[in-house]
């Protein structure tokens, strides 16, 4: 079980302390739950990850693990560039404590990582891919009630990931997993319960799917574009798709400039744009300004003026995260 | 499978020397190499200027002898001390297991910088025995004692520099500063001796000197050391600085693996 309570975080940076990544994340996993974390870049994930790992301390708040916890895998941590692959294994294996059978722990992870000749090179003449291997090998070596998997299986060739995911499968059969991946598949094949991070909050799912679905309606407007031109396959389509999606992401920039700057008037034209789009796209959006009285319909000559909306800090913080988050824009129609 | 803390630390301690050891000696075209010619070039370089000044002695000494005697003795502090200083820093990613703590580091670097250090003396005087310089210490106690408190000192010097310059880094420049002028204030290239008081009191502030002074009176007793000279301001200083680093690593112990 892991007990994370009023979680806070932030790092220090040369010019003082930095912004809040963390504010104030509490959840319990039980035992032998696996959970994929959610959320976008920089929403805090690795630091959650590196703190239920115990290799950084949370600025406030306390992370309490009551079973064997793996140190993370992922991104290189933990493997000295100048030392071969086997030298590395070596290390980890003395480290905890397994002296006397390492032969038998060494042919496992090179057994796992299928490193060939460059298990004994130089660590840091090895791919992104071959490094996560190795890595993923060496944690699998050691029994823990709960692995920490930071993106491992994300860099590795078809052939790993099928590998990888034999193991994992294999690893909930007696112990625990918390992953983040930004593969929805993965997600969905490997974990149960979900931790969806947002705006240094976390919000528990007892179901994957649901913590999913959460965080793709707050998935950012690049995302939306390129998924439906990803999804046309005739070429002309797919040009007017391209040209559709341009013209999309444009709007769309200056909806976000208005939501995330100062005030921005736009032109008429804009203006129906911005409205017609977010209608479509099931936003609402505040437009603070001139705007025709029926409807939704602009009216010629007028200027919209966006605003970023603010959740009122009154109402409870359930309804403030699915208003804020499921549907970030209001549309309202100005007197 | 329980482990008890000692268990633990002494498992880490062994799989970080055995690493450290593994880097320091055989990364890059022959490491081991260059531990051996730093201290052959300063003192090839020194004996050649004195040989020209026409000094056949120092102090009543052999100028090779007080040369090697007096810059091995510097180096057992100065490389303890240096490397020590980074261990934290260069270790950074080692912090992933939570087993390995930021003072492990630093110990075990430490042990490691002494061991290859008195290897690099074993060859040195081995070598200069060769070309028929008398190295057989008269007080061979005396030279290790001298030795190994210069490593003490060099330890606590780490200690608290490897927490300190991760707290504040401009530190790290700062003791460069200092390290600069050690080679000179510790009288590795010139005899204490010879500098009027109340000057010497001042350099002899410095355990350093103690312990270079000490390391030449260890090979020849008959060695005109500074009267100053004292073992036991080597041990207490080492003492404190020590007492101070580990301190420090205890206080400051989430701040230097928290990023």
């Amino acid at each position: 079980m892991i007990i994370v309570e009023d979680v806070h975080k932030r790092y220090m940076t040369n010019h003082g302390a930095g912004k809040w990544i963390l504010q104030g994340v509490s959840f319990t996993i039980p035992p032998k739950v696996n959970v994929g974390l959610i959320g976008g870049n920089g929403a805090g994930k690795s630091t959650l990850l590196r703190l239920i790992g115990g290799i950084d301390v949370p600025t406030k708040g306390r992370v309490e693990r009551q079973c064997r916890v793996s140190w993370p895998m992922g991104f290189g941590g933990g493997l000295q560039g100048s030392l071969t692959g086997r030298q590395n294994a070596k290390f980890v294996c003395r480290i905890h404590g397994h002296e006397h059978d390492i032969p038998e722990r060494i042919a496992f992870i090179q057994d796992f990582a299928e490193l060939g000749e460059f298990f004994d090179e130089p660590v840091n003449t090895y791919s992104s891919g071959m490094k996560s291997r190795l890595q993923f090998g060496l944690s699998l070596a050691f029994d823990f009630d709960v692995y920490i998997s930071d993106e491992v299986t994300s860099t590795g060739d078809a052939s790993f990931r099928k590998k990888a995911a034999a193991a994992f499968n294999k690893l909930t059969d007696h112990a625990g997993l918390i992953m983040v991946s930004h593969g929805e598949g993965t997600l969905k094949q490997f974990c149960s319960a979900g931790i969806w991070l947002n705006e240094g909050k976390a919000y528990w799912f007892d179901d994957i799917s649901n913590a999913l679905k959460e965080y793709r309606s707050t998935l950012s407007a690049k995302t939306i574009v390129d998924g439906s031109a990803r999804l046309t396959k005739n070429k002309k389509m797919k040009a007017r798709a391209l040209a559709r999606a341009k013209r999309r992401q444009d709007t769309l920039d200056t909806l976000r400039k208005g939501l995330d700057g100062d005030p921005e008037t736009v032109s008429y034209e804009e203006g129906v744009r911005i409205v017609h789009f977010a209608k479509k796209q099931g936003m609402d959006l505040v437009v603070v300004g001139h705007i025709a009285r029926r409807g939704y319909q602009l009216r010629p000559g007028a200027i919209p003026v966006l605003r970023r909306w603010r959740p009122d800090p009154y109402e409870n913080e359930k309804a403030d995260i699915y208003d804020l988050n499921r549907q970030c824009v209001k549309v309202v129609p100005s007197k | 499978m329980y482990r008890s803390s000692t268990g633990i630390a002494l498992s880490v301690w062994k799989a970080l020397f055995l690493r450290e050891a593994v880097s320091r000696i055989s990364a890059g075209r022959a490491a081991w190499l260059w531990l051996l010619v730093e201290p052959v070039v300063h003192v090839v370089f020194l004996l050649f200027v004195f040989i020209t000044i026409r000094m056949r002695t120092v102090g009543g000494i052999e100028t090779a002898v007080w040369l090697l005697a007096g810059m091995l003795a510097f180096l057992m502090f100065r490389r303890t001390a240096s490397r020590t200083q980074n261990a934290v820093s260069s270790n950074q990613g080692l912090f992933a297991y939570r087993q390995v703590k930021p003072v492990d580091t630093v110990l075990v670097r430490a042990a490691l910088e002494g061991f290859l250090m008195m290897m690099v003396a074993l060859v040195l005087f081995s070598g200069a025995a060769l070309f028929g310089v008398d190295v057989l210490p008269d007080d061979p106690l005396g030279v290790l004692e001298a030795f190994f408190g210069l490593w003490l000192v060099g330890v606590g010097f780490g200690l608290m520099a490897s927490v300190g310059g991760e707290l504040i880094p401009e530190l790290n420049k700062l003791l460069g500063f200092i390290m600069m002028p050690m080679y000179l204030i510790s009288g590795v290239i010139f005899p204490i001796a010879s500098v009027p008081q109340p000057y010497r009191d001042w350099l002899m502030l410095n355990p350093v000197a103690h312990g270079v002074e000490a390391s030449r009176l260890g090979f020849a007793t008959y060695y005109h050391a500074v009267p100053e000279l004292s073992i036991a301001y080597i041990y207490n200083f080492a003492l404190v600085a020590i007492f101070l680093g580990l301190a420090l690593h205890v206080r400051y112990q989430t701040r230097l693996i928290a990023r």
